[in-house]
């Protein structure tokens, strides 16, 4: 096998099929005689939840996992914020001419890790080469597929007055891990990025059925994002109190430093939810369950005004949450 | 007044405005560093950019700003080599490695900033750096407030006085404030009750009529400033008059480097000639500068101008007023 | 733009006239020229890259005592 990508691992023919057969089947399963253009898939009568997301992150590996652990685990927490339980993945990788193929391999293998984990398969991939220089080493995209159990029906709409905002971990650590890395600020801290599958642990909210209104993965924009949106979505005011947001020392210290705020910088591993607020202590304790939800924490909840969200500062004052909006510059002087 | 845009943010942050009795209003100054440049200073930085063989080194603020044709992040879009630091050694960095680009660093800032960049130009000095210089914006915030104090337009009963700026300049540089001008000042921290405790202050000052200049931020502000920071302005930098958007030219109030350091200054070394800009009529962050108006009362707030499309840079900075007052809005 | 934090001196490098900090568990490269005379375990506000000011420990925790310091002062 060659060290690094050529252009011709793309072009469909035996280069193609050597790479496919030496780096992925070993990791993702698939034995080439069963191959086709299409998995198939036999599925009862249901609710399909159908996602897809492109992951572009730079740099590939970082502390707690690297741009494949993050595409499979992205993936199906989109469907564990639709309330499903994910079936399948598709990937699809664009290489960069060059890439060094060991990287690949590890890149591919940890995929492989969490699908085992999981028991979540990837059923259908597609790799393509393009010149160097036409994207950065390399990008993934994922599709996934999860079936919505009855009873479940998570949804911004269903956002009533009176739901309580439950987070189901610290915030802001993938997003400030990421952001420490960047040359120039060359900040060392012990955060790793905290991604990980969460199909599990909203899987335990499954006996609350309807009383969950709403869950959303807070990603880029962090939870500051997701409860902007959910403000427009649902029509609802959205209150959060600063002092019950759970963040980690180190992300205070470091952001307070950068000038940056834990709740504007992207999770790739916490829940946020809506929930019935007569439901909201149980919910609570189920997720704590949950070894992914060890922190989750009430942080808010909905009110019956305009849609805006508000927090409560530490000082028992107000202020506006706006939505992020632009580059996180870090401040400086 | 709170002089400083960090106090802008700090008190933005925390909602201190709305909790403030009726009588007592908070207006916000021009101690914003990104903000105070002037559109032929952004315009002349930008041209730096343009050149292909210059590395322009900048801290992050300074990448939105809008100048006649564009900011900096625009340009590095378009492939110039624009770099945000966070450390001016980190320019001096580049420099020793890229031996064939010319290293421009952007002085930005007050007196909080300007000594190291005093020092950064000092080490280029001492390792015979030729592909090193400097565009020197750094100015200073006393004569702003004098400025101000001059000026019969704005009214201030008093002055949140900056924390970090305190730190490097000490007490004593405000005193012109009471005894001149009869207004009272404090140097106040940057957490809520730090703010609080300033503004409490002035309120006792201005009712006593008993103008005073306080340091309530004395477990980190001696009274005499940081004489190393001192001292490495005098050496690298002398005073000279630097041009404010909105206040115009302030005597006294900017740096450039003394002869012997002449070869570190941009301007000279690329003798580019800073062309005087005639400012867009309807922005009016020259007003907000001075706290004539509030972000709301200028036309442009919110609806042309939003930190996503500033038109000036009191939208950009993300301690300018009027992104303080978008991001922070109380009500 | 001007944000600065404290940090505690871990190691200190002569050479070079920088020191390693501690923020909140960060730990960062800073330079000391504006403050020659820190020592470890010396806590300092750090502002873009340098420390700027020595102070003591008891600063760098939350100060609600200038609030209640101006009260007292003030009965």
């Amino acid at each position: 096998m060659a060290e690094r990508i050529q252009l011709a691992h793309g072009s469909g023919g035996k280069l193609t099929a050597d790479l496919i057969r030496e780096v992925f089947y070993p990791s993702l399963g698939g034995v080439e005689k069963f191959a086709n253009d299409s998995a198939v898939i036999n599925l009862p009568a249901c609710r399909i939840a159908l996602t897809i997301d492109s992951f572009v992150i730079n740099p590939i590996f970082f502390p707690g996992g690297n741009i494949g652990k993050l595409a499979f685990c992205g993936t199906v927490n989109d469907l564990a914020a639709a309330g499903a339980i994910p079936i399948a993945l598709s990937a699809s990788f664009i290489l960069e001419e060059g890439l060094d193929i060991s990287k690949l391999r590890l890149i591919v293998k940890s995929m492989g890790e969490i699908s085992q984990k999981t028991g979540i398969t990837v059923v259908a991939g597609d790799t393509k080469v393009v010149d160097k220089g036409s994207v950065d080493k390399l990008f993934i995209t994922t599709a996934g597929i999860g079936i919505i159990p009855g009873g479940i029906n998570y949804h911004p709409q269903n956002i009533q007055p009176g739901d309580h905002i439950i987070v189901s971990g610290t915030i802001g650590d993938h997003g400030y891990c990421l952001t420490a890395l960047r040359a120039g600020i060359e900040i060392k801290s012990s955060i790793k990025s905290d991604c990980q599958p969460l199909h599990e642990l909203v899987a335990h909210l499954k006996p609350l059925g309807c009383a969950v209104h709403a869950a959303r993965d807070a990603t880029r924009g962090g939870v500051g994002m997701v409860l902007n949106e959910w403000s427009r979505q649902s029509g609802r005011g959205i209150v959060v109190y600063e002092k019950d947001l759970p963040i980690k020392d180190q992300v205070k210290g470091g952001c307070a430093m950068l000038g940056l705020e834990p709740i504007y910088l992207a999770n790739e591993g916490k829940m946020v939810f809506a929930v019935d607020q007569r439901k909201s202590a149980e919910a609570l304790s189920l997720i704590k369950t949950h070894k992914m939800g060890r922190n989750a924490a009430v942080i808010g909840e909905v009110v019956d005004t305009k849609a805006q969200v508000v927090m409560e500062t530490e000082w028992g004052t107000k202020r506006f949450l706006t939505a992020p909006h632009g580059e996180i510059l870090p401040r400086v002087c | 007044m709170e002089v400083c845009g960090t106090h802008t943010m700090a008190i933005g942050k925390a909602g201190i405005r709305k909790v403030l009795p009726p009588g007592l209003e908070l207006i916000s100054g021009p101690g914003c560093p990104v903000c105070v440049t002037a559109d032929a200073d952004i315009d002349t930085f930008i041209e730096f950019a343009k050149d292909r063989q210059v590395v322009l080194a900048t801290y992050g603020d300074m990448m939105h700003v809008p100048g006649s044709n564009g900011s900096l992040a625009e340009l590095k879009a378009q492939g110039a080599d624009v770099r945000v630091v966070y450390s001016v050694l980190d320019a001096l960095d580049f420099a020793r490695a890229e031996t064939n680009r010319e290293v421009i660093f952007l002085g930005v800032g007050f007196e909080t900033t300007a000594p190291s960049t005093a020092y950064a130009v000092k080490i280029a000095r001492r390792g015979g750096l030729k592909n090193f210089s400097i565009y020197n914006l750094h100015k200073t915030i006393p004569e702003a407030l004098r400025a101000l104090l001059d000026d019969t337009a704005t009214k201030i009963d008093g002055f949140i006085l900056p924390g970090h700026v305190s730190i490097i300049i000490g007490e004593k540089p405000y005193n012109f404030i009471a005894a001149e001008y009869g207004i009272a000042g404090a140097i106040a921290g940057f957490e809520p009750p730090q703010v609080m405790a300033g503004i409490l202050k002035l309120v006792r000052d201005i009712n006593k009529g008993r103008p005073t200049i306080s340091n309530l931020y004395q477990k980190v502000v001696c009274p005499e400033g940081n004489i190393h920071a001192q001292r490495l302005l005098d050496e690298v930098f002398i005073r000279t008059d630097a041009e404010w958007r909105g206040l115009g030219i302030i005597p006294g109030s900017g740096f450039r480097l003394k002869d012997e350091y002449k070869c570190f200054d941009a301007a000279v070394k690329f003798k580019i000639e800073r062309k005087a800009v005639n400012s867009s009529k309807s922005c009016r962050c020259g007003e907000i500068l001075k706290g004539l108006i509030k972000p709301n009362e200028c036309p442009l707030f919110k609806k042309s101008c939003t930190p996503e499309r500033p038109v000036g840079p009191c939208m950009v900075s993300s301690e300018g007023t009027c992104a303080a007052y978008y991001l922070y809005s109380s009500f | 733009m001007c944000l600065a934090v404290p940090a505690k001196v871990v190691s200190i490098d002569n050479e070079f006239i920088t020191a390693e900090v501690d923020i909140m568990g960060n730990s960062k490269r800073v330079g000391i020229v504006l403050t020659p005379e820190v020592e470890v375990g010396s806590w300092v506000m750090v502002h873009a890259g340098q420390a700027i000011s020595v102070i003591e420990e008891e600063a760098a925790r939350l100060s609600l005592s200038a609030w209640e310091e101006l009260l007292r002062g003030e009965q």
